[in-house]
């Protein structure tokens, strides 16, 4: 019999775990909260949340021990990684909030917004990637933002989703397909978020319960 | 503009009254917090008027935040970083606190320092009557509740630059009684220079269409989600998506 593919929400100290494991558990999947990802987790969807400063993710992400195995693992083709809100900016190469490396898993850095303020608040994302279709696409669903910074990524093909913010159009979900990076908050957004979790995860062969 | 619920909890249990008066108990928390899901309301803040602290009440508030599939705010008994700490951990969104501002400023600043400014509102308890021509904020601690300066709060508030700040009209709270003009004046000459969160006595979607063209950047409803009709009787609600729709137009689309 095939094995489910394995959901795992990272609780390296800082992000939204509990709220987002509950998400994907309302939607029907069976989730695990971890502190440290082993070896047995290479073929899992992993979801990377974050609140709080590049640099002190960077950093937890050390001091927890997932670092270099995120690094590695996600060179490997049945991991995905989910990275929400800050966990999406931990993707990128560097940041300008900081001086530590990110991950790299996207060529391309963190920025500030233009506006120099943070953007709190609900906001319509557009998209017109074909992967977007049922979720975004054509859709405008309304979705939940707290950051003051936004990936800028080198490869425009990349991004599968945009939104706004004083005028500012940013990305605000990239993806190659394996690994994602959410710049909202999908699992405070109501039903719009929720169908995108959903949706990811059904694209990652992961089966409902 | 955003529709903010607000609701009370002695302890564990789920209560409104008028004027932080006269609770009674309106419902199991966390049913009622699975309703505000299905109404897909913008935002709600739970706030805490019993004596129980985070760590005290953590599976349960834990549970509700689990449940609520929009931003949550947190308020009330705050005392220590561990608490500030506490409630984060459980995956609150955001901190609100009101007599903080004037009793341990040193809270605002840790959370600040360790969460950001977007995970900040900073409230001020508003009392409408004048004295002496000196509008006066209430503030209170488990010992005492003082009257103080609401320009001077007002002030101290904007000098943190917290994501919002949240200015209640005491006098209000819990009435339904419509707005009251010289309050709102008040708020919307402070929602000039700051983002302001509009609260009290909340009655109809016409208060809250007064409000908007105000350009407050939000307002709190409590009763109003809670209560239906002259008696009051036991009704959670939110405006309709239609109506949500027109507060929506001119968004960042």
């Amino acid at each position: 019999m095939k094995k489910n593919k394995k959901i795992i929400v990272l609780n390296y100290g800082l992000g939204n775990t509990p709220t987002l494991a509950n998400a994907i558990e309302f939607l029907g999947f069976d989730v695990e909260i971890k502190a440290k990802l082993a070896k047995e987790d290479i073929n899992a969807v992993v979801f990377l949340p974050g609140v709080g400063s590049f640099d002190s993710g960077v950093n937890m992400l050390k001091d927890s021990g997932n670092f270099y195995f995120l690094k590695s693992a996600a060179q490997q083709s049945n991991f995905n990684l989910i990275g929400v809100c800050l966990g999406m900016q931990l993707l990128m190469s560097k940041s300008e909030e900081g001086i530590e490396e990110g991950l790299g898993i996207f060529d391309g850095d963190v920025i500030a917004l233009k506006a120099n303020q943070a953007n709190v608040g609900w906001n319509y994302v557009y998209s017109n990637s074909e992967y977007g279709e049922g979720t975004v696409k054509g859709h405008w669903p309304r979705m939940y933002f707290v950051h003051s910074y936004r990936v800028n990524v080198k490869d425009s093909s990349l991004i599968l989703a945009k939104s706004s913010f004083q005028n500012e159009d940013f990305p605000c979900i990239i993806g190659n397909g394996q690994h994602f990076g959410i710049q909202f908050h999908p699992e405070r957004s109501h039903s719009d978020g929720l169908k995108l979790i959903k949706n990811l995860l059904t694209s990652m062969k992961c089966e409902l319960l | 503009m955003r529709v903010i619920v607000e609701v009370l909890l002695n302890n564990d249990r789920l209560v409104k009254g008028m004027r932080f008066k006269n609770h009674i108990y309106v419902g199991d928390p966390e049913n009622i917090i699975r309703l505000y899901n299905e109404l897909k309301i913008d935002e709600l803040v739970i706030c805490q008027i019993g004596t129980l602290s985070p760590a005290e009440n953590k599976r349960f508030l834990m549970r509700l935040s689990e449940q609520a599939f929009m931003p949550v705010c947190y308020a009330g008994n705050l005392k220590s970083v561990e608490d500030i700490d506490e409630i984060f951990s459980m995956g609150f969104d955001k901190i609100r606190f009101t007599s903080a501002l004037y009793f341990n400023t040193r809270l605002i600043e840790y959370t600040i320092d360790r969460y950001g400014r977007q995970a900040v509102v900073l409230g001020i308890d508003l009392i409408s009557s004048l004295w002496r021509s000196v509008l006066r904020a209430r503030v209170c601690n488990k010992k005492n509740i003082k009257l103080v300066s609401f320009q001077e709060l007002l002030d101290l508030s904007i000098s943190f630059n917290p994501c919002e700040i949240l200015i209640r009209s005491v006098d209000e709270e819990g009435m339904m009684s419509g707005l009251n003009k010289a309050v709102v004046d008040i708020c919307s000459r402070a929602s000039q220079s700051r983002s302001i969160i509009y609260s009290g006595g909340i009655k109809s979607f016409s208060d809250i269409l007064a409000i908007k063209s105000l350009g407050f950047a939000g307002v709190a409803i409590g009763a109003m989600s809670i209560f239906h009709g002259r008696k009051r009787g036991i009704l959670v609600s939110y405006p309709t998506d239609s109506q949500m729709k027109g507060l929506r137009d001119g968004w960042k689309k």
